[in-house]
């Protein structure tokens, strides 16, 4: 068993939707993003940890965060949470399910270096954590795609697997699984990133072989028993930009989708550089090279590690301490 | 004397209604432990000392400072009953949810949601079980005041009865955040199985521990091996005593039997085990009010049973330790000065327990399979598809699931009623299990030496149980130095009790459905059901596998290949005297064999000799099977059958009863398919008989 942190706890009671299949109006609001992103700054400005709010230790605090504009009542809810926290947390645990939260040391570092105070606060995941520190190259597009399309990204995908280039995605139906699955198959590492349904995700044979091989690492922010939600879809797009080097969109829709929005999204935010593949155009990828994605040709490329390496961003910028909670 | 000690006092004293109570050494401790640090308490003292004040007046005292219900986990169900009940005089409002109740959850919920309620008590079942958690659980668990763990010894690996159900607790409180307090209850631990649950509730947790002697107790113990002397034996002794009491025995069958027997000498005896359902409260009260003289029990008969004036346990056959012993016993003389412990034990009682010790774990290569088994299924299994292709006894296959899925980590779950493989690896515990087994062996070398009479008899329990208050008693046999008692027993006695031994016969109720549906319809029939008409009567086999006196001659000629003379009318004499419905039979027919086709024919042709009935063999093995005692579970069972038999009737038998012979029975399936075929080829009623049923271990 992975013994959790104090402060780990702490931002799991804060923020973590318990139990997943019971009307939020019976139980106290976790705190949103936005919301969890407040009370840390107020923490960190402080020289306090979430675990200074554990306990009776939260009564020594409650007059300043009250002062603050802090709803105490509903803090103090969410704190009182523990023993339903404790179930999860077993079934979690049993399923073969991590947690790590901002808080911890083996946070991935590029979220918080690349995302800054948008990393977020809980990841659950499963298989090897460090892989999220060695970049690859990220893989999106849309559900529904021609096998022209389907052809070209399971040959970038393997082509990368080969070179030992890990193949980052975001486990939804059409360019994601193709990308993610013929990168398995040619003996490649593999993340992904899910929306929705991690608990059964890692239980499907295929899943389960490759997370035991260590050559799958599957996380989410959001509760291993989420259903799916097309805001939480939207939302993890910035972590497969970030968990990667460059992402290739493979297929878009102009002005429709995850897809197009995540992709603008990362232009906007400098959060990775955005490539479209151009064997097979479309006006989607045309207009998303208009708002700054660049070509990628893949038949000019030689070899993925040496493109992705051009286009990593000065290593200072890594070097860069980002203190978060 | 601090505020909350002041109020606490006032709680106390209102409960048991006298104005100078005062708490009971280490009751107000635990209390403070609880209330003011929040932190966890252990409480290690013997029944009746008082550990449900320590959580009431807790729950009373934290209700009062804002925090929300405690929950107490407790096995129970009889103990919640009263926890409920005593609960009341504090006017706590106490409840429990079980299946038994289901009409009044919704009542429940709501009064959960109002706060109305202090103390939530649980079964660890109920507790495990996620709908629960999510629907209950979650209304409260934002405000749970206190977690009580009862019979907490039952979390620890070590434990004398471990529980798969605990193992998922002492998980969730390893995860629990600090702050809750926690308080775990028990009447025995030993020093092993408190640092295993200290382990699990972590370092500060407070202790309390009592002295485990019982002051009212007489304790005695003596060898018998003969069976038919223990029986004469103990129905002296319990006609000598002048109270009620509890007598325990290792298996169910013993407990029906030594019953029975008790009743046939006039004591008004019960049987009482896991097998009965609803009964079992009424027998608890019958005993309770002392509307019977004793109950025949096993160890279902257990921890939540409370009879302040219990005058007497006695053991039929030994328990597997000290621990259990210790409990079992325990239960005499509660509220009364004088009662008695007496422990007979024997040869016989020895192979029961290294049978029970041998068959504990599952077997390696079992488990094994069944892992690999989900492990290259696509989706998962449910029970049933596990049952359809695993040839594993169902209670082997519930086990074995359980084991698995209680591991940390776990190789499967359980989800949506499907059994999933985890990216957890499964390294097979050889060592842990050796272990756990010398453990049970040294347990039960402790009973024997307990058999020895070396030392005070209360003395060696407490120091088996490492309780630093341990001292001689003055009252046991040893302290008196009384001689053994083995030989008082009435003669005549003795010889009714050889001839009961001797006539062991017991019913055989066939099956009226096939294992399923499908197969039902290979069989012929329209579904899983056996039509009424074409199944077979109650039939009666003459004894148990080699047990005395009968059973033993039915192994010797099953060994021998011939079964002898006094079978022959030993079957005779029951059918005709004792087996009223079988007057109308008619023919004799007998379960064919090819791997040895005269056992049993020889034998049915003889018997029908001496019922002067024709014999007919009209069943014919047209393929041969494995053999039926290696097929696991029902599914199995039932479809080797498939087409081995052949049934063929001649016109003058048909429409007539017959007598259906086979030598040992066990899973009934042979005889509940012979019957069908012969109805369906005309036979009339079908009235089977066997020699023997097969014992545990055959
Ligand atoms: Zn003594």
């Amino acid at each position: 068993m992975n013994k959790l942190s104090e402060d780990t706890e702490v931002i799991l009671l804060l923020c973590c939707r318990l139990p997943a299949n019971v009307a939020a109006s019976e139980l106290a609001k976790p705190l949103s993003h936005q919301e969890y992103v407040t009370l840390a700054k107020w923490l960190l400005r402080r020289g306090l940890s979430p675990k200074d709010l554990l306990g009776q230790r939260f009564s020594q605090h409650s007059e300043a965060l009250e002062q603050a504009d802090f709803d105490i009542k509903r803090l103090r809810n969410l704190l009182g949470r523990g023993v339903l926290l404790s179930f999860a947390l077993e079934r979690w645990d049993r399923s073969g399910i991590w947690i790590l939260s901002r808080a911890d040391a083996t946070y991935p570092k590029r979220f918080k270096r690349i995302l800054g105070q948008k990393a977020p606060a809980i990841l659950y995941g499963a298989g090897n954590a460090d892989a999220l520190d060695t970049g690859g190259l990220g893989v999106v597009g849309s559900r529904d795609i021609s096998p022209d399309v389907e052809e070209f990204v399971s040959r970038l995908a393997r082509d990368s697997a080969m070179q030992g280039v890990n193949i980052v995605s975001g486990g939804a139906r059409g360019v994601d699984t193709i990308a993610m699955r013929s990168a398995a198959r040619a003996g490649g590492s593999v993340i992904g990133i899910l929306a929705d349904g991690l608990a059964r995700s890692i239980t499907t044979k295929s899943s389960r072989e490759a997370i035991t091989a260590g050559k799958l690492t599957l996380i989410s922010p959001y509760t291993p028993e989420a259903g799916f939600n097309a805001g939480n879809a939207m939302s993890r797009n910035k972590l497969i930009y970030a968990a990667s080097d460059a992402v290739l969109v493979a297929q878009a829709e102009k002005d429709r989708g995850g897809t197009w929005s995540g992709a603008i999204e990362s232009l906007c935010n400098a959060w990775s550089p955005v490539l479209v593949q151009t064997e097979y155009p479309s006006d989607g990828l045309d207009a998303l090279c208009e708002r700054g994605a660049q070509p990628f040709a893949y038949e000019n490329k030689n070899s993925i590690v040496d493109y992705l390496h051009s286009l990593r961003i000065s290593e200072n910028q890594a070097a860069v301490q980002v203190q978060l909670l | 004397m601090s505020l909350n000690k002041e109020c606490a006092l006032k709680y106390l004293r209102d409960a048991i209604g006298r104005d100078d109570a005062q708490f009971k050494a280490g009751q107000w401790k635990s209390i403070s432990t609880l209330v003011n640090d929040r932190k966890r308490s252990l409480v290690i003292q013997s029944t009746g000392w008082g550990k449900s004040m320590v959580y009431f007046t807790s729950t009373k005292l934290l209700r009062e400072q804002g925090c929300g219900p405690t929950i107490v986990i407790s096995p129970l169900l009889a103990l919640m009953r009263n926890q409920v009940e005593s609960a009341q005089k504090l006017n706590l409002n106490a409840v429990t949810l079980n299946s038994t109740n289901t009409n009044h959850h919704e009542t429940i919920k709501n009064k959960i949601r109002k706060n109305e309620i202090d103390i939530l008590l649980l079964s660890p079942e109920k507790l495990n079980s996620t709908t629960f958690t999510e629907e209950y659980l979650s209304l409260i668990a934002n405000k749970v005041g206190l977690v009580v763990i009862d019979e907490a010894h039952c979390i620890s690996d070590w434990g004398h009865d471990f529980r798969p159900d605990y193992k998922r607790i002492s998980r969730v409180l390893s995860r629990l955040p600090k702050g809750i307090p926690v308080l775990a209850t028990t009447a025995t631990a030993n020093k092993r199985v408190e640092t295993d649950i200290l382990e699990q509730l972590g370092e500060c947790t407070q202790i309390s521990r009592g002295p485990l002697a019982r002051p009212s107790l007489s304790l005695d113990t003596v060898r018998i091996d003969d069976p038919a002397a223990r029986l004469a034996w103990l129905t002296k002794k319990i006609r000598s005593l002048n109270c009620s009491g509890i007598v325990y025995v290792l298996t169910q069958r013993d407990a029906e039997r030594v019953a029975d027997w008790l009743v046939q000498e006039g004591v008004q005896a019960k049987p009482y085990h896991g097998g009965l359902k609803q009964e079992r409260e009424e027998l608890e009260t019958a005993l309770i009010n002392n509307e019977i003289k004793c109950l025949v029990a096993t160890s279902a008969l257990g921890m939540g049973f409370d009879k302040p004036d219990l005058g007497f346990v006695i053991h039929y056959q030994a328990p597997n330790s000290v621990v259990h012993y210790y409990q079992q016993v325990g239960r005499a003389g509660r509220g009364i000065s004088k009662a008695y412990g007496i422990l007979l034990y024997g040869e016989e009682d020895d192979q029961i327990h290294h049978f029970f010790r041998t068959s504990a774990f599952p077997p390696k290569c079992q488990i094994l399979t069944i892992l690999k088994y989900i492990e290259e299924s696509k989706n998962g299994l449910s029970d049933n598809e596990l049952k359809l292709s695993l040839n594993v006894q169902d209670r082997h296959l519930k086990r074995i699931l359980e084991y698995l899925s209680v591991q940390d980590p776990a190789p499967i779950i359980k989800r949506n009623s499907r059994w999933l493989r985890t990216p957890h690896e499964f390294a097979f515990n050889k060592e842990l299990i050796e272990h756990l087994t010398r453990i049970r062996e040294s347990e039960w070398e402790d009973i024997l030496e307990y058999g020895k009479k070396q030392k005070c008899l209360m003395q060696f329990l407490g120091e088996k149980l490492d309780d630093p208050h341990a001292k001689t008693c003055g009252k046991c046999s040893v302290c008196l130095n009384k001689p053994s008692t083995e030989n008082d027993y009435d003669k005549e006695t003795y010889k009714a009790a050889l001839i009961y031994l001797g006539c062991s016969e017991n019913k055989i109720e066939p099956r009226k459905q096939f294992s399923n549906p499908m197969l039902g319809k290979e069989f012929g029939a329209l579904n899983s059901k056996i039509p009424k008409n074409q199944q077979a009567g109650t039939g009666y086999c003459l004894s148990r596998y080699g047990e005395p006196v009968i059973g033993k001659l039915v192994k010797e000629g099953k060994i021998g290949g011939r079964f002898n003379q006094e079978l022959v009318t030993a079957s005779a004499r029951m059918i005709q005297s004792r087996w009223t419905d079988a007057k109308s039979i008619e023919w004799v027919t007998c379960i064919p064999s090819k791997r040895h086709p005269k056992l049993v024919a020889d034998f049915a042709e003889r018997l029908a000799i001496a019922l002067k009935l024709p014999f007919h063999p009209a069943l014919e093995k047209v393929q041969d099977r494995r053999p039926q005692k290696k097929m696991e579970n029902s599914h199995f069972q039932c479809s080797n059958l498939l087409g081995a038999f052949e049934a063929n009737i001649p016109d003058d038998f048909k429409g007539k009863d017959v007598l259906l012979i086979d030598d040992i029975v066990d899973s009934r399936w042979t005889l509940t398919i012979a019957a069908y075929l012969l109805r369906k080829q005309g036979a009339g009623l079908v009235f089977p008989f066997a020699l023997a049923s097969s014992a545990p271990g055959d």
